[in-house]
């Protein structure tokens, strides 16, 4: 399985097109630089999947299960939704993020593996999660390596770490939460984003900050076109909490690619209950490197990947004059790719947006439906989902106080 | 109160409820200084926090059964345990109509106690931060305080006693 995954991994990054890099002519960010990616073959269909953040705005419930490592997932759409890794789950509960990429069938419900990313903060049985965000890298690095070994990163380790995380972010939270890093930056962030744009066709961008390379890789332009400003936030946050004027030079970045394949040689098969038809979840690490993917009918549908590379970096300023004339090199070398690619994919995203436009939750007096159906993880989660209550949400505060320690 | 304080700094802020149990040892001691009333409450509420509530909640737990009723079965399935318990022993000692209602009051609250320390000590279960210390001497302490309120109306009875036959 790991060495076919690593073959058909290296077959298709191997058919990508890196860009010119996209970074602040000016200066505004210091430490960062976009190589965005595109397929140098473009399907003429579109997918048929949404993102999470879409299908949430299309009825897609998620609710928390009072249990920390599972959230109770239903999706009432006739399409596939693809939760991706480490998006975070925020509502008026504890802050959750999603553990691995994962597709959710059409009409399941499912027990969705998350990690607690907000320790101070009760679960709060029932409560709906209203929207998904990006996740800083520093973490969704530390998963995925916790979860080739372990299989499932372990909770209080991924509270030290948001701890670790905090303290070096400056950044302060009474229940450790860690999307307040993204709260406290989201000025900057705003600020810096149109620096970055997405290109039409694009698929993923591989991300220099300070010392570190970050891969984003989706299967369809449109699944990118709806997630990038996630994944642009995931590494913009690492930018500006930790500010810097170093950055990975540009020609690491093929030897990043190969290496993602050669530390895909070993990775582990992520368990989820329920969502094994829909799709295989990886993750693999190695040295420097972790990544996890998803696979769906031998089909790469979204790969991350991180790479430390301590010693690397060099000055930003020294690195600017090469950065411009590459920029100029590859527009001088490709004049009409970008116009070719965006005439190829201007039909298919035509037909993705009326896709998405009629999806709407299917009825359960609908035939066709019959209703929603359970997934294997459907009992379990049923059971997890509905843990004894409190008697008194007093005696609940009281007894949680007396009985936790530092 | 800071969840991040130690075990006696967590003890005192517990202080109050403490205290609680205290006064109802010594009302005991003075309305009725027989032991088996005092014995009665001190074991109920020991008894019904460390054992009757944590078996009502894994009762819900591992069955299931809360998944009914909307939630709400907790209530009866905490009641039952509490009140069958006083009714055994109730028919194995022969206890009076006073003890019997005291041991069913103090058992019911013991149970719920428990049944909700239960619930925090599986939310805090695999975690670091569980202090198993604390929650097996808390519903051992909570006995205790009300012995030593008990103790106290007697210490206190004695001294008077002491002090006045001294004076005269």
């Amino acid at each position: 399985m790991s060495s076919s995954f690593a073959k058909s991994l290296g077959k298709h990054l191997g058919r990508l097109i890196p860009g010119p890099p996209l970074f602040a002519p000016e200066g505004e960010v210091r430490n960062m630089v976009v190589y965005p990616l595109f397929p140098s073959k473009l399907h003429p269909d579109p997918p048929d999947m949404i993102t999470l953040s879409e299908a949430m705005r299309r009825g897609v419930a998620l609710n928390d299960t009072g249990v920390v490592s599972r959230v109770h997932l239903e999706n009432p759409l006739p399409t596939s939704v693809l939760a991706g890794e480490s998006e975070i789950l925020i509502g008026p509960t504890q802050l959750r993020a999603v553990q691995f990429s994962c597709l959710v069938p059409p009409e399941r419900r499912i027990a969705l593996p998350v990690n607690c990313i907000e320790e101070g903060q009760p679960a709060n049985h029932q409560a709906a999660f209203e929207k998904a965000d990006a996740c800083p890298w520093s973490l969704r690095s530390y998963k995925m390596a916790q979860m080739t070994e372990h299989g499932e990163p372990p909770q209080y380790w991924i509270w030290d770490k948001i701890k670790d995380y905090l303290r070096s972010a400056r950044t302060v939270s009474t229940t450790h939460d860690l999307h307040a890093v993204l709260d406290q930056n989201a000025y900057s962030m705003k600020n810096l984003s149109p620096l970055f744009p997405v290109q039409p066709g694009q698929v993923g961008a591989v991300c220099a900050v300070n010392q570190d390379l970050y891969l984003e890789l989706f299967a369809d332009p449109e699944i990118l076109e709806d997630r990038y400003n996630n994944l642009l936030r995931s590494a913009l946050v690492e930018a500006v909490a930790h500010p810097g004027d170093q950055v990975i030079p540009s020609e690491m970045v093929p030897q990043f690619l190969d290496q993602i394949v050669d530390a895909s040689q070993k990775s582990r098969l992520l368990e989820g209950r329920g969502l094994k038809d829909s799709g295989r979840s990886l993750s693999f690490a190695d040295k420097n490197i972790t990544g996890s993917a998803l696979v769906a009918h031998g089909q790469l549908v979204h790969l991350a990947a991180h790479q430390n590379c301590l010693g690397f970096s060099k000055p930003f300023a020294d690195q600017q004059p090469d950065l411009e004339m590459s920029r100029q090199d590859w527009e001088a070398e490709n004049p009409h790719f970008y116009a070719d690619l965006e005439d190829r994919y201007a039909d298919r995203r035509k037909r993705y947006r009326a896709f998405k436009d009629k999806l709407k939750p299917l009825q359960k007096s609908e035939p066709s439906s019959g209703g929603m159906q359970s997934s294997a993880a459907e009992e379990p989660a049923v059971d997890n989902a509905t843990p004894p209550l409190p008697l008194s949400p007093y005696l609940h505060d009281f007894f949680h106080q007396l009985f936790r320690r530092e | 109160m800071d969840a991040y304080t130690s075990f006696t700094t967590r003890l005192k802020s517990a202080a109050p409820f403490l205290g609680g149990w205290f006064v109802v040892g010594f009302a005991i001691a003075l309305w009725d200084p027989h032991p088996r009333l005092i014995l009665t409450v001190a074991l109920g509420i020991s008894i019904g926090t460390l054992i009757l509530g944590p078996y009502s909640a894994a009762a819900l737990y591992i069955l299931g059964l809360q998944r009914f009723w909307g939630g709400h079965l907790r209530w009866p399935l905490c009641l039952v345990p509490g009140l069958s318990t006083v009714l055994l022993l109730d028919y194995l000692l022969h206890w009076s109509n006073l003890q019997l209602v005291l041991g069913s009051i103090t058992a019911l609250i013991g149970t719920i106690l428990g049944h909700d320390a239960t619930v925090v000590v599986l939310e805090l279960k695999g975690s670091r931060h569980l202090d198993r210390w604390m929650v097996l001497f808390f519903p051992l302490l909570l006995g205790l305080a009300v012995l030593a309120g008990y103790s106290s109306f007697g210490f206190g009875a004695g001294t008077f006693q002491f002090i006045s036959s001294f004076l005269r």
